[in-house]
């Protein structure tokens, strides 16, 4: 499985335990995102452009490595850790 | 715009009026941190173990890519401010969040807040900062640090929603070595007599006229307490024939040409509860009657003030008829009651800004305001000498820009639910901030709207923040 964590509970919520852990199936970055989206459709809808692109203010962590915006990972292994990570910004 | 429900956020105090509690060495050494990076921007996070109002520490993010390729062009597409201010502005790298995420988790923290430092602009949450707030941070709460006076910085918080933004109270937790009122008397004929005894003392005038006391909020507590008193022959001898003696003079002579005669009326005060976004505390749209009132066309000026007081008198030639700035609430409300006036209210302001008409400008639309305004799109980041550009259907000059006006009113978000229908006077907290209004020449369109409110303490001064006068017909 291909583990995807959240630094937020899928309430919105904060305090100690807002993380949300999601086990996913291998497969291409594609795959994952469709299943994400079937599984826990308000998350990806949060986390997900609807071209499957991550939207702005977060980013993508594979496996201890930043995935750099627009090259998502080719295929996503047993064993994988996912980390979406928010990127903060303002004015 | 915000359109669904706005309940939850926008319009009443909520759960989320919770204040932000932060110990005083923490907020010391967030501030010492935000100084020492000067002029670097600041931004971060306020971590704690659990408690979502209760910042532990802090984190600094180190690297900026606001400027980078990917993002300038969303900032500069924000306005001329961002074009001309390449610190304007934040964006955390990923590689550094995650960093940072990481460092959380060894540490047992979460993240319960953002924090960024304004360099230029007071602490208001601007349309930027909402929008990039809500695309990941949304259940987080914000908190601005305003350095644009490096020696008074201040820090407002705000929790956003779906629905709207609210201020949030933040309460700074003593330190060990906290100040305590010493014992004082209750006793009314005693209190009476220090009141007239003080203010014999701060009220007294020079042998030109001009106040001796220069502690302008010392001056105005006097009079406040003097009036307290209700010794009417102690406020004709000290107040009346006293410390205001030759103010009708010094208004007939110096103010008065100036001031515009309104006839007042009944308008719509504030913005409804559907076109709030992230505009706080200007709902709910309601109607106020203004009595009729005289209203000074243009801010004071350098050369006003210099007339009177010695600090402005060294004042370049070029610079004499640009706004007076740097002024405290106390000392624009000492000064306008010298000269026989008072600061306008908050709802005369508005009244007077938008000529009692509904829209957000007194021109027609944001496309003309830079025929009426000084602000971010033309000032070239200074001000600008008062009343050279348009005046509005009252022959008012500089209402939208140039620079903040202090108003009389002390300030509450959720005042507007509760303010009276006629010449609401503002909410009873004394000592609370003062309303300021209009923005200024660093301003972005937005914190120049008629309906646009904001807030500093009495005893704040900024570069960009002056005042106008106002009197009773």
């Amino acid at each position: 499985m291909v583990k995807l964590t959240l630094p937020f509970s899928q309430d919105g919520k904060v305090g100690k335990s807002v993380l949300t852990t999601v086990a996913l199936q291998p497969g291409s970055w594609d795959t994952v995102v469709g299943e994400l989206r079937a599984q826990h459709p308000s998350v990806a809808e949060r986390i997900f452009t609807s071209s499957g692109r991550m939207a702005a203010g977060f980013a993508l962590v594979l496996n201890d490595d930043v995935v750099h915006a627009g090259h998502p990972p080719s295929d996503l292994r047993s064993g994988d850790e996912l980390y979406v990570i928010v990127t903060i910004a303002g004015g | 715009m915000i359109t669904d429900n706005i309940s939850d956020l926008g319009n009443r105090c909520t759960s989320h009026d919770n204040p932000i509690v932060l110990p005083q060495p923490l907020q010391q050494r967030l501030l010492a941190e935000i100084r020492r990076r000067l002029p670097i921007k600041s931004f971060g996070y306020l971590i704690s173990e659990g408690d979502p109002r209760k910042p532990a520490d802090f984190l600094i993010f180190e690297s900026n890519i606001r400027n980078s390729a990917e993002w300038k062009g969303t900032f500069e597409s924000y306005g001329q401010y961002f074009l001309e201010h390449e610190d304007a502005g934040f964006v955390a790298t990923p590689e550094e969040s995650w960093r940072m995420q990481k460092r959380m988790w060894k540490l047992g923290m979460v993240p319960i807040g953002v924090f960024h430092s304004h360099l230029r602009h007071p602490a208001n949450f601007s349309s930027i900062d909402y929008e990039m707030h809500m695309q990941g941070v949304h259940h987080l709460w914000h908190m601005i640090v305003s350095v644009r006076n490096e020696h008074n910085v201040q820090m407002r918080a705000f929790a956003t929603g779906r629905t709207g933004v609210r201020e949030l109270p933040v309460v700074i937790t003593p330190g060990e070595h906290s100040a305590t009122s010493g014992p004082h008397s209750n006793g009314l004929p005693d209190r009476r007599n220090q009141a007239i005894c003080q203010a014999r003392c701060l009220l007294s005038l020079d042998q030109h006229g001009r106040p001796t006391h220069k502690d302008s909020q010392a001056i105005f507590n006097a009079v406040t307490e003097l009036l307290r008193t209700g010794d009417r022959e102690a406020i004709d001898q000290l107040l009346v024939n006293g410390f205001l003696a030759r103010s009708q003079d010094r208004f007939e002579e110096y103010v008065s040409p100036a001031m515009r005669e309104l006839e007042g009326g009944q308008f719509e005060m504030g913005t409804c509860n559907l076109q709030c976004a992230h505009f706080v505390g200007e709902s709910p749209r309601h109607t106020v009657w203004v009595s009729p009132f005289k209203i000074a066309a243009v801010p004071v000026t350098n050369e006003l003030l210099g007339s009177f007081d010695e600090r402005w008198m060294t004042v370049p030639a070029k610079d004499r008829q640009k706004p007076a700035i740097g002024m405290t609430w106390y000392e624009a409300a000492v000064f306008a009651m010298w000269m026989g006036c008072r600061l306008p209210t908050e709802a005369e302001w508005e009244f007077a800004c938008g000529g009692g008409g509904e829209g957000e400008w007194s021109c027609i639309d944001e496309d003309l305001l830079h025929r009426y305004a000084w602000y971010s799109m033309n000032s070239k980041g200074q001000a600008h000498v008062v009343g050279s550009l348009e005046a509005n259907k009252f022959g008012l000059f500089d209402l939208h820009g140039n620079v903040w006006e202090w108003c009389n009113d002390s300030y509450d978000q959720d005042y507007y639910a509760r303010s009276s229908a006629v010449d609401p006077p503002g909410p009873e907290s004394a000592g609370s901030n003062k309303v300021c209004r209009g923005g200024s020449f660093h301003a972005l369109s937005e914190m120049c709207r008629t309906r646009y409110r904001f807030h500093d303490p009495p005893g704040f001064s900024a570069w960009d923040l002056g005042f106008r006068l106002a009197r009773n017909m």
